[in-house]
């Protein structure tokens, strides 16, 4: 899982504002990230807490007014993205990290054959230098096509997205992604528009993939049952910020964090139970966002510190660490501090 | 036993999308519905599980009016709903929708307020509607200063609540959910789902509910019905449908559902790969419509479409694999000159 | 901010009719205050606000505010004729002594008056056809409807306003009616469009089967989605009709002199350029500076009124 090299990513205390009517949104808030090569990352919020604007600064791809990164670092391999010039960008986006998003028929431009839309990948990642003949690069079209188990793939190239199924639009986005051997893939709920018998084949299908190749995954998803199957480690987003951060098997069986446990008590179980009240309140505005812990005014453990300041992270064990100051050695002592309405 | 409040029997519905050839022109038709019959009983939970192209939001929009049947009846409380055309008023009062985009369902350049006093003013015309509103944004538990707003500065989950409280408005006795919650975050759902409870009891509201999501429907509803390409595949007790699924397709969804805990993965029929894509509508494999991704099938799937029977007291499944009633065995006989297997 | 809520909550149907009334009053006012700020975030949407804003002022007040406002009435005084601008004249006169600024201030009114009538005639027949044509779609209204609008298109414009303008007596009030005859029909295509759309959205559906009018759902649940384009498109349009107002005046089939349309006072200056330039030039750009301030108010309208996302 975490190799002894380093990350591959690392997101060092990012901030992200937007200007709007009224002022700032404060969005997302001093966010801590790393994915290690190889490694299948999940990314869990509602919706709203920030999780796609995080990845979109990854590749830069925020629309810059009105969005302004104030402050922090996100380093791919070695190099400081936020710093990086159009042509060092242009070499990142879709040969070093690569991105499917939500809706694949979204994603795919109608008025365009798949082929016509995959053939100019291909030759971004062959770069300026190597100069393909027609049918060499019909070639290796074709080759991520079938990698993503569609038949017929060479029939394919020349048909349009409104031609295929959900799924089978959701896996060519797949495969446009991963035909250029990116190193990092960013999904963003890549199969929720999708029904649960062919999410579950893509994402499958996803998983077989990358394991295959190697590639590291950041899996941003609302629905906890889809991390559990896909991910190695995940990280828990509230607000734009992280809460909590584990391995996906020690999350699942020892959630610490009072906004992960409500996530996955507000699920509904198989095995019946009735449904949970799930979270009371709602995300808090970014334009005047809470003092101290945002999530504070819809956690049932508030203490009067956390409406004052903002936890750090508490390492419960090494690999799963919590923003939250019930984990925080002084905590009896916090508890004891009246709680100020 | 509760009386129904709502009698689907035989219910058909088909489109046709288009023509085949230049001089024929044969009809494509879909078959979106085709021979259904179920009932929801006064003051419960009847749940409809499906994926795309079961047709489950069809039988929605035909029961409340937004389609008319090719046919098949419905009735409620004994009233067929399409005997004369135009559905009366005050059956249109009885029975509301809320659809599952919370997006698309508010006019976006409306206010709360507008919204809400459309149907108090067709239904109650002489009122005073504001007052009204604010007790119905009361009872969902929605502040009053939302009167004044627009659908986009809500929530999802508030959308959602205002599509609830729309629904409230002409004091219905059954409403139709069409994936109430599908669109919104697992920790508003629980908000959404526990406010249509309260309601429910409050108002002794009938539900049909709706969705895919088969973890919820465990929790919700009373009886469960699962639909594919047009037909319903089983019908049982929530309990009974979970514990004990009898359909090839339903143990084929059940053991896809991502659960979160052993004790959950414990419960799921073991798991069957699915293979290939959901056929469409337009192209129903002969037969039973199931039987292309069916681990079970047997040369009988291929050629006759199975009869719903019972396999226990209120389970019912359509599927070879229960002793079909004799017509349709004769059928098969017929078909391909073959004995029945098992006699 | 969410204690507030908390608070609101009990007090729901206790609410006196005053304090719903003031509830009301603060989210107009919120309401305004953000479309101010989607407004003026293009400067030159506020540039063209500002722009016609003045145009309207100075079209009204005109009288006050020409120096020679009795130049627009039959006048001569050749001994002043063709003087180039000058402090006495901002723009000179023409060729019969006329002062050409107090002629081009007038000449705001025709202009405007122009663009006025016809976007009142055309909008409200072309925007109700087009939403009956929409949600009537494919029965014989809609057939109807959209093949009588598609007649009317084929003919190309300016010919069919030359032509009716010349059968009818030359003034601008025919050429208004000339213009509107040609121009109804790409309102309805617009709003056809949209309403085609629109009718199959859920909220309409709701309205539907909940048993609202067919006026109802036309009018307050279609329309008011429709009211971005045509807004817009009525900015565009002042703007278009003006010109070619200006146009038919220039072929001596709108505006007739002595009155001081612009479109006319460039035809009468047009043999007079380049030696006494000032004669055409001044109203010509004119009429750039209406159509300018038109357009660049209706990028503004688009920004202002484009419904908001997420």
């Amino acid at each position: 899982m975490s190799s002894t090299n380093g990350p591959l990513l690392e997101i060092k205390d990012l901030q992200v504002h937007f200007k709007v009517y009224g002022g700032l949104l404060k969005v997302i808030d001093g966010v801590d990230f790393k994915v290690y090569p190889g490694e299948k990352v999940g990314l869990v919020g509602e919706t709203g807490c920030g999780k796609t604007t995080t990845m979109k600064s990854i590749l830069r791809i925020l629309p810059m007014p009105p969005a302004r990164v104030p402050q922090g670092e996100i380093i791919f391999k070695g190099d400081n993205i936020l710093k990086m010039r159009e042509s060092g960008l242009h070499r990142l986006r879709g040969k070093g990290i690569s991105m499917i998003f939500q809706d694949p028929t979204a994603a795919l431009n109608p008025v365009f054959t798949i082929g016509q839309q995959l053939i100019p990948i291909i030759q971004h990642a062959a770069g300026d230098n190597e100069r393909l003949s027609r049918r060499d690069i019909r070639e290796r079209a074709i080759k991520p096509l079938r990698e993503v188990g569609l038949a017929d793939a060479e029939r394919l190239l020349d048909a349009y997205p409104v031609q295929l199924s959900g799924g089978m639009r959701q896996r060519v986005c797949i495969g446009m992604a991963l035909s250029t051997d990116p190193e990092l893939l960013i999904a963003d709920e890549p199969g929720t528009s999708l029904d649960v018998t062919i999410q579950d084949q893509v994402l499958r299908l996803l998983r077989d993939l990358v394991e295959q190749k190697g590639t590291s995954v950041i899996l941003i998803t609302h629905t906890l049952g889809v991390v559990r199957e896909m991910t190695d480690r995940v990280y828990v987003m509230y607000a734009g910020n992280m809460v909590e951060v584990a391995p996906t098997r020690k999350l699942f069986a020892n959630p610490m964090h009072p906004y992960t446990q409500g996530l996955m008590a507000a699920v509904p179980k198989l095995t019946g139970g009735g449904v949970a009240a799930g979270i009371p309140g709602r995300l808090p505005q970014y334009l005047d966002p809470p003092q101290g812990c945002r999530f504070h005014p819809r956690c049932p453990h508030v203490m009067a510190i956390c409406r004052r300041q903002k936890p750090a992270y508490y390492h419960v064990e090494p690999d799963h660490q919590v923003a939250c100051f019930l984990y925080d050695e002084q905590v009896e002592i916090y508890r004891q501090e009246a709680v100020a309405p | 036993m509760t009386e129904p409040i709502l009698i689907v029997n035989d219910l058909k519905k088909h489109f046709v999308i288009g023509h085949r050839g230049l001089i024929k022109r044969e009809p494509i038709t879909v078959k979106a519905i085709d021979g259904i019959n179920f009932d929801v009983r006064e003051g419960e939970t009847f749940g409809l599980v499906g994926e795309s192209g079961s047709g489950k939001s069809t039988v929605a929009y035909i029961a409340v009016g937004m389609y008319q049947p090719t046919s098949g009846t419905i009735q409620f409380r004994g009233q067929d709903l399409f005997s004369n055309g135009q559905r009366p008023h005050a059956l249109k009062k009885e029975i509301q929708i809320v659809y599952q985009d919370p997006g698309s369902s508010l006019n976006p350049r409306r206010t709360i307020q507008q919204i809400l006093e459309l149907p108090l003013r067709i239904h109650q015309p002489h009122k005073d509607h504001i007052r009204e509103i604010l007790h119905l944004l009361e009872m969902v538990e929605l502040p009053p200063d939302y009167m004044y707003k627009y659908p986009h500065m809500l929530s999802g989950g508030e959308k959602q609540i205002v599509a609830i409280a729309r629904a409230l408005a002409t004091d219905p006795s059954l409403i139709i959910l069409d994936e109430p919650t599908s669109a919104l975050d697992v920790s508003v759902q629980g908000k959404v789902i526990n406010l249509l409870i309260r309601l429910q009891r409050e108002f002794n509201l009938s539900y049909l509910f709706i969705t895919h999501d088969l973890s919820l429907m465990r929790n919700v509803a009373s009886r469960v019905a699962i639909m594919y390409l047009g037909k319903i595949a089983e019908v049982a007790e929530t309990a009974e449908f979970f514990e004990n699924p009898q359909h090839p397709y339903t143990q084929m969804l059940l053991s896809s559902i991502p659960v979160l805990s052993e004790e959950e993965e414990a419960i799921k029929p073991a798991k069957i790969v699915s293979t290939g894509e959901i056929p469409s509508p337009v192209n129903i494999p002969p037969g039973c419509s199931f039987h292309q991704r069916c681990a079970h099938v047997m040369d009988i799937c291929r050629h006759v479409d199975p009869a719903m029977v019972q396999s226990d007291s209120g389970h019912l499944a359509r599927c070879h694999l229960f002793e079909q009633p004799p017509d349709v065995a004769n059928q098969y006989q017929k078909e391909t000159a073959t004995p029945v297997p098992g006699g | 901010m969410t204690q507030q809520l908390q608070l609101r909550q009990d007090i729901a149907s206790t609410m006196t009719a005053g304090q719903i009334k003031q509830l009301r009053r603060e989210t107009r006012r919120e309401n305004l205050g953000r479309a101010w700020y989607k407004f003026s975030r293009n400067p030159l949407s506020i540039i063209g606000a500002a722009t016609v804003l003045t145009i309207i002022l100075v079209a009204v007040f005109a009288p006050f505010i020409a120096p020679y406002p009795e130049h627009v009435k039959p006048f001569t005084d050749f001994a002043n004729a063709s003087q180039p601008p000058s402090p006495a004249h901002f723009f000179g006169t023409d060729e019969i002594g006329r002062d050409i600024f107090s002629r081009v201030l007038f000449g705001f009114r025709f202009s405007l008056l122009m663009g006025l009538v016809v976007l009142t005639l055309v909008v409200p027949v072309g925007v109700l056809l087009g939403l009956i044509a929409g949600y009537f779609q494919s029965t014989w209204v809609d057939t109807v409807i959209m093949r009588t609008t598609d007649i009317f298109l084929a003919v190309p414009p300016l010919i069919l306003a030359m032509a009716i303008a010349s059968v009818l007596e030359p003034n601008l009030f025919n050429a208004m009616i000339a213009v509107s005859l040609m121009w109804w029909p790409w309102y309805t295509r617009l709003v056809y469009g949209l309403a085609r759309t629109l009718r199959n959205e859920y909220f309409v559906s709701s309205a539907e089967v909940t048993g609202a009018s067919t006026a109802h759902i036309l009018f307050k649940e279609i329309l008011p989605n429709c009211v971005s384009p045509i807004f817009t498109k009525m900015s565009l349009d002042m703007g278009w009709v003006i010109i070619i107002g200006s146009m038919l005046s220039f072929v001596g089939l709108g505006v007739q002199p002595p009155r001081p349309g612009l479109g006319t006072m460039v035809a009468s200056g047009a043999k007079y350029v380049p030696d006494q330039w000032w004669i055409a030039v001044f109203p010509a750009l004119a009429i750039v500076v209406v159509v300018l301030g038109f357009n660049l108010l209706g990028d503004g309208l688009r920004d202002l009124l484009a419904a908001e996302g997420v």
